[in-house]
């Protein structure tokens, strides 16, 4: 493809405008609501393959095992933050931020490194709450520390780097 | 057959004496010639019609010799009749002329001017009349030949007839058109043509919606032209990323309505902390030197 012919965008007309700009709190939130929604699914789906195992060992000694708060909570912790690193050091973007067209970049508007990502997502972990951060100036505690952004970007493959987002903050 | 009136005439011929070369006819012996000879073909086409109607053949060859006979000499002899006639009507006249031309000029010679006065002022009075008269008639004689030629032209079909027996081919081939076309000067025909007026009432809208675009576009070969196209804009990765952009209709919605609440929020926010509201929120990239 020659450089001179212009990329097309499959970005809809209306969201052009905005395309690449940080994400606000509420599409944030919204993307960590259905991210946590596909925690609690994942976490039933551990449950029920961890009995149907203790099922086949155990066979009519079986029963359901019990699982504490404490015990819950660190594997969900852990899911959880494996999910957020390996999504945002993949794609950019877990199954919310795809819903909701966000995109999580480094300072330089590129994808997070694996041991970035799995920083960001220890911190957005442990102190979730930090989130609401973003309702002062569209960047989390988070984002501040690890220096990460996160972006509208409808686009399903990542954004080209910086030089996309240079010719906007013109 | 026929039989000619005047019997024996081949030896009848041959035994008359030459003729001495007669004085030229008067008219009284021309007229006479005349009316006996019309009696006598009348008489001869009587007797032909007669024979063909009975049927007769050779059979009555010698009746029908006899009867000519028989009649040519009753016709001669009417001619021998008138001419004897005339011979004694001359001595007459040339016997009785100069008394009587003098007796006549003696008593009729006044009645005579008089007369010759009379056709004088008459003729005088033509002359005069004659100019009007002429014009008169000849307008009269036009009048009528219009009229006639018209009602005869009414009755014919003159194109038809000029189809039907004319043979235009060779009329036309006959012409030399090249030396017509020489004789006409066409530059000076074409400059007294006014062009721009003629292409003013020209409507061209119309000459537009003749025109056939459509076999125009047909001759523009599309389908290589569409092939260079998508191959310079790189379609498949277009349809690729635009599928997995948006997912549907639904996701769409979602993600404007988020998006329009994110805006509220943060112009809430700006509005609280006394800031302006971010028209255009500073971008993510480090370059913005927003990370600090």
């Amino acid at each position: 493809m020659g450089e001179s012919v212009p990329a097309i965008l499959t970005v809809p007309a209306e969201a052009r405008g905005f395309q690449g700009r940080r994400a606000g709190i509420v599409s944030r939130v919204f993307a960590n609501t259905i991210d946590f929604a596909i925690l609690l699914v994942m976490l039933g789906a551990l449950y029920f393959g961890w009995s149907a195992v203790l099922f086949l060992r155990r066979g009519s000694n079986f029963r359901f095992p019990t699982v504490s708060y404490a015990g819950a909570y660190v594997a969900g912790a852990i899911v959880f933050t494996l999910y957020f690193a390996l999504t945002w050091w993949g794609t950019g973007r877990t199954y919310g931020d795809q819903v909701l067209g966000l995109r999580v970049v480094n300072r330089k508007g590129q994808r997070l490194g694996f041991w970035h990502s799995l920083l960001r997502a220890v911190l957005c972990v442990l102190f979730p709450l930090l989130l609401f951060w973003a309702i002062v100036n569209n960047r989390s505690v988070q984002d501040l520390v690890v220096r990460t952004s996160v972006i509208y970007d409808w686009e399903s493959t990542p954004r080209r780097g910086i030089d996309a987002q240079a010719t906007r903050s013109g | 057959m026929r039989i000619p009136i005047g019997g024996g005439e081949g030896s009848g011929a041959a035994a008359e004496p030459p003729r001495a070369p007669s004085p030229p006819p008067d008219l009284l012996t021309v007229a006479a010639r005349v009316a006996v000879g019309i009696v006598a073909l009348a008489v001869e086409s009587a007797a032909q019609i007669l024979r063909r109607v009975s049927g007769s053949t050779d059979r009555s060859s010698s009746n029908d010799a006899t009867v000519a006979l028989l009649t040519g000499a009753a016709l001669g002899f009417t001619i021998e009749a008138v001419r004897t006639g005339l011979s004694l009507a001359a001595l007459g006249l040339r016997t009785a002329g100069p008394p009587t031309t003098f007796v006549i000029d003696t008593f009729f010679d006044a009645p005579k001017r008089a007369s010759q006065d009379m056709v004088g002022r008459w003729n005088e009075t033509w002359r005069e009349d004659r100019p009007e008269a002429r014009a008169a008639a000849s307008a009269v004689a036009v009048e009528t030949t219009r009229q006639a030629v018209d009602l005869i032209l009414d009755q014919l079909d003159l194109t038809q007839i000029v189809l039907d027996h004319v043979d235009l081919d060779r009329i036309i081939s006959s012409v030399d058109m090249d030396a017509v076309i020489g004789r006409l000067d066409l530059d000076s025909i074409v400059q007294k043509v006014d062009i721009d007026k003629v292409a003013e009432g020209i409507d061209l809208d119309a000459v537009a919606e003749r025109l056939d675009v459509e076999r125009v576009v047909a001759r523009l070969d599309l389908a290589k032209l569409s092939l260079e196209v998508i191959e310079r804009i790189d379609l498949p990765e277009i349809i690729r990323s635009s599928t997995g952009t948006v997912a549907s209709e639904g996701v769409r919605v979602i993600r404007m309505q988020t998006f329009g609440a994110d805006r509220a929020i943060t112009g809430l926010v700006s509005r609280v902390f006394g800031r302006r509201p971010p028209e255009d929120p500073e971008l993510p990239s480090g370059s913005d030197g927003a990370d600090g």
